[in-house]
């Protein structure tokens, strides 16, 4: 038995050493590890020598501390930090301004990288638990989600309103509360290919009769083709003669109860896209598909969002092109998606007070949102900030006229059944009607429970 | 102590003092105290169950390695370890998972969940107006705000904390008609005006108190400098000893239920047809007014929490139309796809290791070389670069129909080309592996039974069939079992091949043609239908484990069956 303790002892002497060593900077394990040590074993004396040694270490940095910051009061004593989530576009333009903002308020700012398909699930998790970030980037269709799951706060912009375009406020606000601070605009416009048609249409009609004279093989390339579902990029044709998907009323939101789409308007707006497809108009392209054919100067007009752009000015060997945006289909213009950027409130943060000061002085503020707009070709939702070149103008002018996306929770069982069923209308296994009808039922059972 | 034993200790305690005995002490040191860095983190966070698995690691590691007695568990303990961490207590999770309502909605503690409500505000006309804020504070540490701006009139006074009694407390010094805003007073009464730095020091004060302005309303810190008015005040009061929620915006008492608050008596035109709703939850309406209304179904921000529920998912998932249905039919082609793969790739890796099994063949190492070949490339690789090849319009094996003129194939785009597409591409990955095993398994198999089996008449075929493969299936048999149940789970192929589609229309649930039960479940679990439904998915991916322990169990029963053949 005497060889066990032995051993014990020996073993719980590492154990302490590497502790000491591990946690110099945190007094607190510091102050436990050399209890256990003094009352363990005599043999840990020398070990307890060097711990003491390195907490008069951290008391004498304490004093400095406190001595430098003797005006302030004992709440400062521990240090108040705010931890911020960012997405790689974003995610500079903050680290701009940290250093003025501890420099102002003394409160440090740790600014992470998480990638934005990330972000949303892991605050999710993260901040119930307690690590989450005070502040994080995010997409304003998460709105309806993250606030029934209680993870984000109310974000008061009252003051400033005025100076968000008031589309990108609409996308955040869920139930009456405003809960992000938007920096960006985005819905889908088309990409031409100057080389192959010159003219920019107007309406539908014009722009396959200027495909037709150009004898191009690919006219129009769409998402949503071939092996990929995708009901974002198809809503335009959704929207085309007055179909939706929830029943929006100024006052109260979006009702989810009462479903839309298999309404006589979109089962025409998708009878449209069918015949498009049928007719070789639009070809059976997914996101992939649909970008190589353009990039490649294969294709006439290209229907997708902002977010290309920086690939494209870099990437395509289409030498002459612009951006128009999508042509009326009848005589109202197109409606696409509408979506916004922002930056959300977490309801875990425990200086919610320094957060919200962080988000309407320093991110809404022209310098700031200068900067993101020049790191991220989106359109700024922040109305004093010009938008840069011809392209992102006429992104901007596409959002004019387009619907707001809803951020409801129920959204989430949207894209699923409907990306699915306009995929088999586009690839001809299903005919309009039953396919949206179809959709419409799923969402119903869904959003019901 | 007799004479041998005490000799036998002493050889033990030299063993025990040499190099090999500090070495090993050092390195179980090095892990405990890790261990007490992770225990000290869980205990933080409070997960107990984690733990608790981590403190019985740490006893059996230092148990293994220390004590003389333990000898035997040294090889043994490193398995075990890693065998609790990953594979218990997963399990062990997920079923307890399966048991909760984990979903969109209910994702907090229930704790966490009702401080939420506590905070919700009762929402009125006026309430929300947002006022400048200055902060004040006196000798003894007392803090006081001034608001300004809106159409009220300037206003200063004392803080209360968030939990005392309302009392408006003005200051009587401060001066509203004196007031102006560009120019506000340094101090009043003692109370001196804090800026900057200052205020940020105060930041964590600042969130818990609240400025009465006059017996019914009051203002809330917003920022660091302003604050929002409040009428009205708090919209719930909990009652923890009834455990009921009061709302006193509209006066109704709702009690605490499975997962969130039921309130009765709510009109049905307030009530939100909203999923979440657990199997067993109805909302009654009779002539216009409803009973058994959770609060989400009013308002959705007014968030659950998780808690144990039961069986619920499991029934859900069996009784349920909307779930069952598409769920019936991916166990189906599940089951075809995982007995199918083995089947294929094992019956086109035998047939190559008995050619090259031929000692005539000339160039035996240089055809064994090419077939490991697609076993070498990373399958997510092969896997998109068939999914390339087999693109219905763009893809090179189309191109290929079409330049000799035979009619293209949409591989991908319906659902019977796109199962035999999944076939073809898991064939091509698996058959080098059944390759290998064959190979070595034919080597074993004794010449001269073979010998005996022809000099008996038996043709090659009858002797494959009698001979052969009853003795090959002895020793693969385990490794076939394996296979199978890798590829049942095998959900890599499906989310880069086909990502379960092409889709299947006129189900409630999104799924695809191809989808298998791990690629069902992820959809499920991960949002792509109505948000995450983490207790459900567990429940599928319980389902999956028993299927798969099931399916193992009988089979190496069939095994031992077969060994009973070799022995006789």
């Amino acid at each position: 038995m005497k060889l066990m303790q032995k051993r014990l002892a020996l073993a719980l002497l590492t154990v302490l050493a590497l502790l000491a060593a591990a946690c110099g900077s945190d007094t607190a394990t510091d102050e436990t590890a050399a209890d256990d040590a003094t009352t363990t074993t005599e043999a840990a004396a020398e070990e307890t020598t060097t711990t003491e040694a390195m907490e008069e270490e951290d008391d004498a940095m304490e004093e400095e501390d406190d001595s430098s910051m003797e005006e302030e009061d004992d709440a400062m004593a521990e240090t108040t930090s705010l931890t911020i989530w960012a997405d790689e576009n974003r995610v500079e333009s903050i680290q701009a301004i940290a250093p003025a903002f501890t420099e102002a308020t003394g409160v440090e700012v740790v600014v992470d990288l998480v990638p934005f398909g990330d972000i949303r699930e892991q605050v999710v998790t993260a901040g119930p638990a307690g690590e989450g970030p005070d502040i994080f980037a995010g997409a304003h269709d998460w709105t309806g989600e993250l606030a029934a799951n209680g993870v984000i706060a109310p974000i008061d912009v009252s003051s400033i309103s005025d100076s968000f375009l008031q589309v990108s406020l609409n996308g955040f606000n869920f139930e009456g509360d405003n809960y992000a601070v938007p920096n960006a605009v985005e819905s889908v416009a088309m990409y031409q290919n100057l080389d192959l048609v010159s003219e920019t249409p107007s309406t539908w009609d014009e722009m396959i009769a200027a495909c037709e004279a150009a004898a191009v093989e690919n006219c129009v390339v769409v998402p949503g083709g071939g092996d990929g579902g995708d009901a974002y990029h198809n809503y335009p044709f959704v929207s085309a003669f007055g179909g939706y998907i929830f029943e929006f009323d100024e006052s109260t939101g979006f009702d989810a109860s009462v479903v839309g789409l298999d309404n006589a308007e979109t089962v025409q707006g998708v009878q449209f896209l069918a015949d498009q497809t049928t007719a070789g108009i639009i070809p059976s392209t997914n996101y992939d598909g649909a970008k190589n054919l353009w990039l490649e100067g294969n294709a006439a007009f290209w229907v997708t969002g902002p977010w290309e752009l920086g690939g494209v000015r870099e990437q395509t060997t289409v030498a002459n092109w612009s951006v128009v945006p999508v042509p009326a289909f009848g005589d109202t213009p197109a409606q696409p998606f509408v979506g916004a950027q922002g930056f959300f409130l977490s309801a875990f943060s425990e200086n919610a007070l320094i957060a919200q000061s962080f988000l309407q002085d320093f991110i809404a503020t022209d310098e700031t949102m200068t900067a993101f707009h020049a790191a991220d070709p989106r359109p700024s939702a922040w109305k004093a900030v010009e938008a840069e070149g011809d392209d992102v103008a006429a992104f901007v002018e596409a959002a004019a006229t387009g619907i707001p996306m809803p951020n409801i929770p129920q959204m989430g069982s949207v894209w699923g059944p409907l990306g699915d069923n306009v995929l088999l209308v586009r690839n001809g296994e299903i005919e309009p009607e039953a396919a949206m009808t179809a959709a419409a039922e799923a969402i119903r059972a869904a959003v019901a429970g | 102590m007799t004479e041998t034993t005490r000799d036998h200790s002493t050889t033990r305690f030299a063993r025990y003092t040499g190099r090999a005995f500090w070495l090993r002490t050092a390195i179980v040191g090095v892990i405990d105290a890790f261990l007490v860095l992770g225990a000290v983190q869980f205990a933080q966070n409070r997960s107990w169950a984690v733990l608790a698995m981590l403190l019985l690691a740490g006893l059996l590691i230092n148990w293994a390695y220390l004590s003389p007695r333990a000898q035997a568990s040294r090889w043994l303990t490193p398995g075990l370890v890693l065998m609790m961490f990953f594979v218990v207590y997963p399990v062990l999770y997920t079923t307890y998972v399966s048991f909760t309502n984990f979903q969109t909605g209910n994702l907090l503690s229930r704790e966490q969940a009702i401080e939420r409500l506590e905070e919700a505000e009762i929402k009125t006309g006026e309430s929300g107006e947002l006022l400048d804020m200055l902060v004040y504070r006196d000798g003894d540490d007392q803090l006081a705000l001034l608001v300004h701006g809106g159409d009220a009139e300037p206003f200063m006074g004392v803080v209360r904390d968030a939990d005392a009694e309302a009392a408006p407390s003005p200051v009587p010094g401060f001066d509203p008609s004196a007031f102006d805003p560009e120019a506000p007073p340094e101090s009043v009464d003692g109370f001196e005006l804090l800026s900057g730095l200052a205020v940020t020091g105060q930041a964590s004060r600042l969130e818990d108190v609240i400025l009465d302005l006059s017996p019914s309303s009051s203002a809330e810190v917003e920022t660091l400098s302003s604050a929002r008015l409040v009428i009205g005040g708090l919209r719930f009061i909990y009652d923890a000893d009834n455990d009921t929620l009061f709302d006193q915006q509209t006066g109704r008492t709702c009690d605490a239920g499975e997962g969130t608050f039921f309130c009765d008596g709510v009109p049905e035109d307030e009530v939100q047809r909203v999923a979440r709703l657990s199997a067993d939850t109805t909302i009654v309406c009779t002539a216009g007014m409803c009973d058994g209304v959770p609060l989400f179904a009013l308002d959705q921000t007014l968030a659950g929490w998780r808690e144990v529920v039961g069986p619920d998912n499991y029934v859900d998932l069996l009784t349920n139309e909307r779930i069952r249905g598409p769920f019936g039919r991916v166990l189906l082609w599940n089951v075809i796809f995982g007995f199918g793969s083995v089947l294929l790739t094992f019956a086109l890796g035998l047939g190559l290791a008995l050619t090259l099994k031929n000692e005539d063949m000339k160039y035996r190492s240089v055809y064994r070389s090419i077939y490991i070949i697609p076993y070498a490339v990373p399958g997510f690789l092969s896997i998109l670069v068939w999914r390339g090849l087999l693109n219905n319009e763009f893809g090179q094996i189309n191109r290929m129909f079409d330049g000799i003129g035979l009619p293209t194939v949409d591989w991908l785009g319906s659902g019977n080309t796109a199962m035999i597409s999944v076939f073809l591409v898991n064939t091509w990955l698996g058959f080098p592996y059944m390759f290998l095993i064959c190979s070595g398994a034919l080597t074993s198999i004794p010449e001269e039974l073979i010998e005996a089996a022809r000099v008996d008449g038996a043709g090659p075929w009858k002797v494959f069939r009698m001979v052969t493969l009853p003795l090959l299936l002895v020793s693969t048999a385990p490794l076939l079992i394996g296979s199978f149940a890798f590829n049942f789970n095998n959900f890599l192929l499906i989310f880069l091949l086909t990502n379960g589609g092409p889709p299947l229309s006129g189900y409630d649930v999104p799924v695809g043609s191809t989808d298998i039960l791990i690629s069902f479940t992820f959809d499920i679990a991960a949002g792509a239908g109505r948000g995450s439904q983490f207790g459900l998915a567990s429940a599928i991916i319980v389902l999956i484990f028993v299927v798969l322990a099931t399916t193992s169990a009988m089979s190496f029963g069939l095994t031992k069956k077969l060994e009973e053949i070799y022995d006789q």
